[in-house]
């Protein structure tokens, strides 16, 4: 008998399958694609290029997680878990051929942003130092499940505790400094910093990144905040592995299995069977009927609900709550496999910054207006697109001399007010490239292959609700007790012994498989309850 | 010998004048100085054209506190309150959608929209009052600085937790909700009829440089619910005279308890010495003296300028220098040879004795914002009317009107093209006037016919006539970051300043604008329990 069905071998889930196996647990992961990895996946094409195919960085793997799995089976944990660090992490190119490149270090950055501007290059330490430590509070609430409201216990009040002192160690000025910066407008947060567009706007899109929300919607200064929590650079690390991200999925499934744990894939789950308001198994499409002591959803919690489960299961205020979540997806995916090494005529040649990952938002306004097209439904005609290209780091993912290239593209609306997803393919690739050929010209005559992934596949291949990357929106009010619905933010659903472990959980997206660890933890304690 | 009072006031708007009517009602010797010719500041009434009285800014009355109008005995010293009914909202379409305090009519029109809206119209009436009777409190509390250690100021932050969570568990999902969403984005929930959330997300971005679609509006939504006048929940209402009474009325309880009103009597710098605030000095060079002084104008004013950076402490300037105005609205007050017909409701009916509020939809309103973004005033901006003389006929002579047109956006920061030297605003005022009168005209053909005057105000006027800075009418942007504790400055919104002796009592205080003299009042205690 099966003590812990997971339903999805997305990284959340298979870090909550290492850490439950490693309690004795009986654990089986179904995943309905060929190989697990959810977001962080690999793909190889016939001509044998191997594109990230979805996400092209990872978390990165948060330390605590990192640290969990380690202490299992450590030898192994060692050997596998071997990220590759890209430096410099990123360049943004400007509207006349200026560029910034964003280095781990922060006195290259400096000096790299002390070409446009000696302002910002003065205040980009202090910045990033400051945000370092306000962010640091909000690290530490995201390494522990949200505590009740109405009845915390002795740990949750403790953690809480916790928490208060190291908010109370910043300091008068910084305490208030997050109280402003939490819900402020990016734009806002980052105009007190720095002067030139194109730092602001690099700083910038991290706070609006696979949100239906631009830089001057509110609350996105909350959104840095939290990315800064799980990824200390300002700009982002852009942690991946050799292998690319699928190489993570691959080692967090051997670690998974190292302890015990069963992973089955091409197992598409189509209903969660339930007996009296608890969790009995899983049904397989194909009709297969799997028993087991508990279930986990480490899928998207309104998919999880509103696809497979009975909504007559469950209470109707909680329902209208799991619907009223909001995740309106708006990232594209554009992969393309390149005959040679692209050539971006800012850089002049230099290979360098072609490591890290590259940034077109060239200031603040493009970026909102490239999302005001999206609150109307449109695709935006003028994107803001992050750019990587793996094979600059590993080029054992393309044949030789040739590479790949991976494109995010916002703002792509999930729901489009005019035609439909499959007829506006053509034309988010083709803005994509529109807006990629300015900078990099002749790009297109180096492309051997392509693949487009609009928000509609994340929803209909990946089971992303509403094609949202971060199983909803991360503002405010779906955040921490709120997340993925007030009353619900312990992992625990309202039928017994079915929990979430998604990153529709707090803390939430971003691969860093936190959710994922706070679940099984919630998880481990409600068995041993028992 | 310059004259010496136990308390000096600085500015005469109704905050300014409530400070002074209860600092003199505890028998302290009070002078207030007014730099413009009348008292109320942006609550006053002007005849700027012959027999045709204009509530030239702030132009309804609601959430003006029971305990001041009771306390400083108001009706006595002339303030009469009349009820203003209902919001008309005419369609392109040739519909409208009218609401009023009459229950069965509101309802009947709704349906006329929607039968489900018209039922969710009550729920919600009922779950906004219930959010009413949590955040009220709120409003005439004397915020305490969270930052402290010292329990005395912790405490009411504690009592504010402990209600929230005694409230049922609905309330506090709502009020998770309102605090951090959209105004559209929450009304989205319970309302289906575009024209009905059009017009209800509007109270949501009154005076702040937001979208109904920018996280944050929602809270603002709570304010219609909260306004009362005779103690009855949710009605809005007019001054007898013009909003000019209001402060008329609290400057004549002022003198009545021997405080001392100066006009014409610009202050240009506060007295510092010792980190203490000792008087201040006029523009025509007088000195006057005083142990307390209390500023009821903006923290630009009172810091930058008036006080000088120099006695400030640098955080404290940094802090006052991210104190967000950005004035993003107008006014438009016209003097009427006969009432507008609008298409949709022809004749002069009790669709006039309401607001009329131009917002038919949701994206006409966003598209009104995106305009604003990018520095150019609305096209086709959202209008809120109101023609007073229909409720109050002293304002204009028989058969004639006043018309007051609140038009929101017109950016202070204006980017619109120049052809002359002459400040932006001053090329573009009348074109946004016409705007205005455009807008309104396609609603009512009649309009332009009819207007025998027309005062158009930017906030470049509203600025230098009545001393806000950047026009912002609510002295600071109403947002989250500025909200509360954090209002003007973290650590300083409890009314003092950095400045012995000197306070701040005006609307950059908590609970902030509107004529309501909350921060007036809480100033005087807190001054006077030194």
């Amino acid at each position: 008998m099966t003590d812990v069905i997971i339903i999805g071998g997305g990284i959340n889930g298979l870090v909550a399958a290492a850490t439950l196996a490693r309690q004795k647990l009986a654990v089986l992961v179904l995943d309905q694609h060929d190989r697990v990895g959810g977001a962080a996946i690999t793909s190889t094409s016939t001509k044998g290029f191997k594109s990230p195919r979805l996400s092209h960085s990872i978390g990165p793997l948060a330390p605590e997680v990192v640290r969990a799995l380690h202490s299992g089976n450590s030898a192994l944990a060692r050997a596998r878990l071997k990220f590759l660090l890209p430096d410099p992490v990123l360049t943004t190119f400007g509207h006349n051929g200026e560029f910034v490149t964003f280095h781990r270090d922060d006195i290259l950055t400096a000096a790299s942003i002390n070409r446009v501007s000696a302002h910002d290059a003065g205040t980009w330490q202090s910045f990033v130092v400051t945000m370092q430590r306000l962010s640091g509070v909000l690290a530490n609430i995201n390494r522990h499940a949200p505590p009740s409201i109405d009845a915390p216990s002795y740990r949750e009040l403790l953690e809480l505790f916790g928490t208060g002192r190291r908010a109370r160690a910043l300091g008068r000025r910084d305490l208030g400094r997050l109280a402003r910066y939490a819900p402020m407008a990016v734009a806002d947060l980052v105009a007190e910093w720095f002067e030139h567009d194109l730092v602001q706007a690099a700083v910038g899109v991290r706070g609006v990144f696979g949100h239906l929300l631009g830089p001057w919607s509110a609350g996105t200064g909350a959104m840095l905040l939290n990315r800064m929590a799980e990824d200390p650079m300002p700009v982002g690390g852009g942690v991946t592995m050799v292998g690319g991200p699928g190489a993570l999925a691959q080692a967090l499934a051997e670690l998974a299995e190292a302890s015990g744990a069963l992973i089955r894939t091409q197992a598409r789950v189509a209903r969660v069977l339930t007996h009296e308001g608890v969790a009995t198994g899983v049904v397989l499409e194909t009709g297969e009927e799997i028993g087991a002591h508990a279930v986990v959803g480490a899928v998207d919690p309104r998919h999880l609900c509103l696809d497979l489960l009975d909504p007559a299961d469950l209470p109707p205020t909680f329902l209208q709550r799991m619907r009223q979540v909001r995740g309106r997806g708006v990232t594209a995916k554009v992969n393309l496999s390149l005959s040679a090494s692209p050539t971006f005529i800012a850089l002049h040649k230099d290979d360098l910054p072609l490591k890290g990952r590259l940034l077109i938002a060239p200031d603040i306004d493009y970026v909102e207006r490239a999302f005001d097209a999206a609150k109307y439904g449109q695709l935006s005609p003028h994107p803001w697109l992050e750019v990587a290209v793996p094979t600059m780091n590993d080029p054992t993912l393309a044949p030789d001399g040739q590479h790949v290239l991976s494109v995010y593209m916002h703002y792509a609306p999930r729901t489009l007010r005019e035609g439909t997803w499959p007829g506006k393919r053509e034309a988010l690739y083709r803005s994509v490239i529109n807006t990629l050929a300015p900078h990099a010209p002749g790009i297109e005559a180096l492309i051997i292959e392509r693949e487009v992934i609009t928000p509609e596949d994340l929803e209909t291949h990946w089971g992303f609700a509403g094609g949202h990357i971060f199983h909803g929106e991360q503002t405010l009010d779906q955040w921490w007790v709120s997340r993925p619905v007030q009353g619900a933010a312990q992992y625990q659903t309202p039928i017994q012994r079915l929990y979430f472990a998604s990153a529709g959980t707090h803390p939430g997206g971003g691969l860093t498989g936190q959710s994922g660890l706070n679940a099984a933890r919630a998880i481990v304690r409600a068995l041993k309850q028992r | 010998m310059p004259s010496h009072y136990d308390a000096i006031v600085i500015g005469a708007g109704h905050n300014g004048l409530t400070a002074a009517a209860y600092l003199a009602r505890a028998g302290r010797k009070v002078l207030v100085l007014e730099r413009r010719h009348v008292v109320g500041g942006a609550a006053v009434t002007e005849e700027i054209y012959p027999g045709f009285k204009y509530s030239v800014c702030s132009y309804v009355v609601s959430l003006l506190r029971p305990e001041i109008i009771r306390e400083l005995e108001l009706a006595k010293h002339g303030l009469e309150l009349l009820p203003l009914d209902g919001t008309f909202t005419p369609m392109p379409s040739g519909d409208y959608l009218w609401r009023t305090n009459d229950h069965a009519q509101t309802f009947r029109d709704i349906s006329r929209h929607s039968r489900v809206d018209a039922e969710a119209y009550d729920e919600y009436g009922r779950a906004m009052v219930d959010m009413s009777r949590f955040a009220k409190p709120i409003l005439s509390m004397t915020p305490s600085d969270p930052f402290s250690r010292k329990i005395r100021d912790l405490k009411p932050l504690l009592e504010i937790l402990t209600r929230f969570r005694a409230m049922p568990d609905a309330s506090r999902y709502n009020q998770t909700q309102l605090l951090t969403m959209s105004a559209a984005d929450f009304l989205d929930q319970w309302f289906e009829t575009d024209v009905l959330k059009a017009t209800m997300s509007a109270s949501g971005i009154i005076g702040t440089f937001l979208g109904v679609r920018s996280p944050g509006t929602a809270y603002v939504l709570l304010h219609h619910y909260m306004g009362e006048i005779d103690g009855a929940f949710r009605s809005w209402g007019l001054s007898r005279g013009g909003t000019g009474m209001v402060s008329e009325s609290i400057a004549a309880a002022a003198r009545a308890a021997g405080a001392e009103i100066r006009l014409e009597a610009p202050v240009s710098k506060v007295l510092v010495s010792n980190g203490r605030a000792t008087g201040v000095v006029l523009e025509n060079g007088d000195y006057v003296l005083a142990d307390t002084v209390l500023s009821s104008v903006d923290p630009r004013l009172t810091f930058m300028k008036m006080v000088g950076e120099s006695h400030l402490p640098d955080d404290f300037v940094e802090d006052i220098r991210h104190y967000k105005f950005r004035g993003s609205s107008g006014k438009v007050n016209l003097a009427l040879d006969g009432l507008p017909d609008f298409t949709a409701l022809k004749g002069a009916g009790a669709h006039l004795r309401g607001a009329i509020s131009i917002s038919p939809s949701v994206d006409y309103m966003e598209r009104a914002y995106d305009q604003a973004k990018y520095g150019q005033y609305s096209r086709r901006p959202y209008i809120d009317i109101v023609i007073p003389s229909l409720t109050d006929s002293s304002l204009a002579p028989p058969g004639k009107h006043v018309m007051s047109c609140f038009v929101q956006y017109a950016p202070y920061d204006l980017r619109e093209p120049s052809t002359s030297d002459a400040p932006l605003w001053d090329q573009h005022r009348e074109a946004f006037g016409d705007a205005v009168i455009d807008t309104i005209a396609e609603h009512a053909p009649n309009l332009k016919n009819l207007i025998l005057h027309r005062q158009v105000l930017t906030p470049l006027d509203i600025e230098r006539t009545f001393g806000l800075s950047e026009g912002n009418i609510f002295q600071g942007e109403l947002t989250l970051e500025q909200l509360f504790v954090l209002r003007p400055a973290p650590g300083w919104a409890d009314y003092r300043t950095p400045i012995k002796g000197l306070y701040m009592c005006g609307s950059a205080t908590h609970p902030g604008g509107g004529i309501m003299g909350a921060p007036g009042r809480n100033a005087a205690m807190k001054a006077m329990r030194r």
